[in-house]
């Protein structure tokens, strides 16, 4: 009798431990970050000028973001392929957050922090651009502000899109790999990116490649008195570094 | 009379073996055979177009972080690595060209289907000490079990 009550009680004692690793695993830091790379803080310049040759400078770039989120994937989500992430781990900021991806930070200009993440590799990125509530874009998930020049002329230009959209993306690429976060109370950051030649195309890039052959350019904005609705349906402006998202338009 | 027979016909062959010339040992051929494993990719743009010339940068699951090899895709976007490192054989490759750019994972044991060769809960990371205890919760399941039994003995 006595024997079998130490029994149970072990036995409660080690099902118990199975449940800890979730509970006691170190936790650590995942930083979310957006970057609309230089072409949001220099611009389009020569030789980086538009596909139809418009010299660019901007003065604001918000974004609107929601549910920025990073997973753990395995097998590594691949968004060429799978239209879900299937995740063993996640972290979300829900946000919403406006951010202007040409302010004081940029080009890397900070969405927040989770410290109590789980360790192992966020291979796995996916947010929501979605219509501000408030603020200087409210109505929009996208406005751009600047200047555009070309043969002498010079206008200033507002574009926006109230168009709501989620991204999926696999994991970071670039000089270096990101996302690992080690099990002993480390850091790691992950990137929102933003590619702006995918919606006013390159000068330096050959007329026929598929990023130009969909980028608007400037020119059908160019008539415009000041404001023009883009429409960004259809071009992948999101990535993480250089890696390739899935979009989702609502 | 047979014994010194013999042991002339031993000592000719002794002998004969020694006058060999070496030049006759240097015509045995041999042939040995390493295994290495080649992996080939295809770096395309989602058109379909090949990443001609593609920066590649094959990873090691086991330092993951840090190119093991780097090189360059040919004109059709293909890249082959050779006994890749390290020797479980699992690695990423890389590709990247004109601010666009891809990773593939290939588990050790890709050739007999790509099935994974690590699982969520595992890494996740069990402690030595819950181990030891999850593993002596068995042993004593065990133990206990018999000894259960052996007091419903009749008798």
């Amino acid at each position: 009798m006595r024997c079998r009550s130490w029994l149970t009680l072990f036995t409660l004692a080690g099902s118990l431990l199975l449940f800890l690793p979730h509970t006691q695993a170190q936790a650590g830091t995942v930083t979310f970050y957006a970057n609309g790379e230089e072409l949001a803080t220099e611009g389009f310049t020569s030789p980086e000028l538009t596909k139809d040759g418009w010299t660019l400078r901007f003065e604001h770039i918000y974004v609107t973001l929601a549910a920025v989120s990073a997973y753990q994937t395995d097998p590594p989500f691949d968004p060429h392929r799978d239209d879900e992430i299937t995740a063993a781990r996640q972290v979300s900021l829900p946000g919403p957050f406006t951010l202007d991806l040409t302010g004081d930070a940029a080009p890397r200009v900070l969405i927040g922090a989770i410290d109590t993440a789980p360790p192992g590799h966020y291979n796995a990125l996916s947010w929501r651009l979605l219509k501000a509530d408030s603020g200087p874009a409210a109505g929009y998930s996208m406005m751009l502000t600047g200047t555009a020049g070309k043969d002498g002329r010079t206008r200033p230009f507002v574009l926006y899109s109230a168009e709501e959209s989620t991204y999926r993306c696999g994991e970071y690429i670039g000089d270096e790999r990101k996302g690992f976060l080690p099990a002993d109370d480390g850091s790691t950051d992950l990137e929102l990116t933003f590619h702006l030649d995918h919606i006013f195309g390159r000068a330096d890039r050959p007329a026929e490649d598929p990023m130009n052959l969909s980028a608007h350019g400037f020119d059908p904005f160019a008539d415009n008195k000041i404001g023009a609705t883009m429409r960004l349906r259809g071009l992948h402006i999101g990535h993480t570094g250089e890696g390739h998202c899935r979009v989702e338009w609502h | 009379m047979r014994g010194p027979k013999v042991r002339t016909l031993f000592a000719g062959l002794l002998a004969g073996m020694a006058l060999t010339p070496p030049l006759v040992q240097a015509h045995g051929a041999i042939i040995s055979r390493t295994t290495q494993t080649v992996i080939c990719v295809q770096a395309t743009y989602d058109s379909g177009q090949p990443m001609a010339g593609a920066q590649m940068a094959v990873f090691s699951a086991a330092d993951p972080t840090r190119a093991r090899l780097t090189g360059t895709a040919d004109n059709n976007g293909h890249y082959c690595v050779v006994s890749p490192p390290p020797a479980d054989g699992a690695i990423s490759i890389q590709a990247r060209l004109a601010g666009h750019g891809a990773i593939i994972h290939i588990p050790a044991d890709a050739e007999r289907g790509f099935t994974q060769n690590s699982s969520p809960r595992t890494a996740a990371g069990y402690n030595t000490t819950q181990r030891v205890v999850m593993a002596a919760s068995i042993v004593w399941g065990c133990i206990g079990t018999a000894l259960y039994f052996t007091g419903r003995r009749p008798g």
